[in-house]
C-alpha cells in the first residue's frame, strides 16, 4: 500500500466515524408506553440550549404509534408559556410518525410535552425530537420523563 | 300533621338542592379550527369557599355537532399529575369520562384537542369539588384559542 492509499483509506475512515458520530448525537428518540386506562398520559420536559452550536430557536417533534396495532389513536402535545399544539399518528403500527410540529422557543427553553390516546388499551409509542437553532442548527436537547401512566 | 308536613316540605328542598350542591359544574363553549394541530388552551383555578379546600378538579369534554370524524380529547394537568379524556362519540349529547386530577387548590392547565384536521365544536365542563364532593372556588381563563 503506498502512502497516497494510505491517506485516502484514513481519510475515509475518519469521514465515516465524523458521519457516524454526527448522525449518533442528532438522533433523539424516546419510546414510552400509555397503560390500560383511557386516562393514562405520559408527561416530559425537554430542555433546550445552547451546547456551543448555537441557542435555541425552536423543538421539533414527533410521535409514532408502534406496534402492537390497537384502536386508539395516539397524540402528542407541546406546550410553552403561553401556547400549545397538537398532533397526532394517524395509523398506527406503520414506519410513519405524525406530522411534525415546530414550536418556537428562548434562548433556553423548558418545553412540556404529553402522550395520550383516544381508548382504553395499552399503546406503545416512539417521540423524536430536536431542538434546533433559528439557522436550522441542531443543539443541545435533554429530556426528564415527569409522568409515566 | 304540620310536624309531617313540614318534615316533607324540608325532605323535598333537600332533594332538589342536592343536584346544586353535590354536581355543581361550570361549562365553557368552544371551537377548534381546521387545523389538525389546533389546541385550546385554558387555565382553570380552584380555590377555597365556605365548602372547604379543593380536592380535585374534574373534567369532561363534549364533541358537539357538526359531527365529524376528528375525536376530541382534553388534558388536565396540575405538574406532575396529569389525566385525559376523550368523547368517543360526536354530536350525541354525551359527555366524555371525566378526568379527575387531585391537585388541591391553585392551577390547572386544561387543553383541548382533536385527532385530525377539521372544524369542531365542544362543550368544556368543569368543577373544583372537595373531598366529599361538594363545589369548591372555580374561575377559568382562556390562553389560547385556535
Amino acid at each position: 500500500m503506498n502512502t497516497n492509499h494510505k491517506l485516502r483509506v484514513q481519510h475515509l475512515v475518519f469521514s465515516l466515524l465524523i458521519i457516524t458520530f454526527a448522525k449518533l448525537s442528532y438522533a433523539h428518540d424516546q419510546s414510552g408506553s400509555l397503560g390500560e386506562v383511557a386516562s393514562a398520559i405520559d408527561q416530559y420536559q425537554v430542555h433546550c440550549f445552547d451546547d456551543g452550536f448555537g441557542p435555541n430557536g425552536y423543538l421539533d417533534i414527533s410521535v409514532q404509534d408502534t406496534n402492537p396495532k390497537a384502536s386508539p389513536k395516539l397524540s402528542l402535545q407541546v406546550a410553552v408559556g403561553n401556547v400549545a399544539f397538537n398532533t397526532t399518528d394517524a395509523v398506527d403500527a406503520d414506519a410513519a410518525y405524525s406530522p411534525e410540529l415546530s414550536v418556537k422557543g428562548n434562548a433556553d427553553e423548558f418545553y412540556y410535552v404529553t402522550v395520550d390516546k383516544t381508548s382504553a388499551g395499552v399503546e406503545n409509542y416512539q417521540i423524536q425530537y430536536h431542538c434546533m437553532t433559528n439557522d436550522n442548527q441542531h443543539t443541545g436537547t435533554e429530556i426528564v420523563q415527569l409522568t409515566d401512566q | 300533621m304540620k310536624n309531617q308536613k313540614s318534615k316533607i316540605n324540608a325532605w323535598v328542598l333537600a332533594l332538589l338542592l342536592l343536584p346544586v350542591v353535590v354536581c355543581h359544574a361550570d361549562s365553557k363553549k368552544g371551537s377548534l379550527g381546521t387545523s389538525s394541530s389546533a389546541t385550546d388552551y385554558y387555565r382553570v383555578t380552584c380555590s377555597t369557599n365556605a365548602n372547604g379546600a379543593t380536592s380535585s378538579l374534574n373534567v369532561k369534554i363534549t364533541d358537539l355537532v357538526p359531527v365529524a370524524s376528528p375525536m376530541l380529547s382534553v388534558q388536565v394537568i396540575k405538574g406532575i399529575k396529569a389525566k385525559n379524556t376523550t368523547d368517543a362519540k360526536d354530536g350525541d349529547t354525551k359527555a366524555s369520562p371525566a378526568a379527575i386530577v387531585q391537585g388541591g387548590d391553585g392551577v390547572y392547565e386544561v387543553r383541548v384537542n382533536k385527532t385530525e384536521s377539521g372544524a369542531e365544536l365542544y362543550t368544556l365542563s368543569y368543577s373544583c369539588i372537595n373531598s366529599t364532593g361538594k363545589a369548591t372556588g372555580v374561575s377559568i381563563a382562556t390562553v389560547q384559542n385556535q
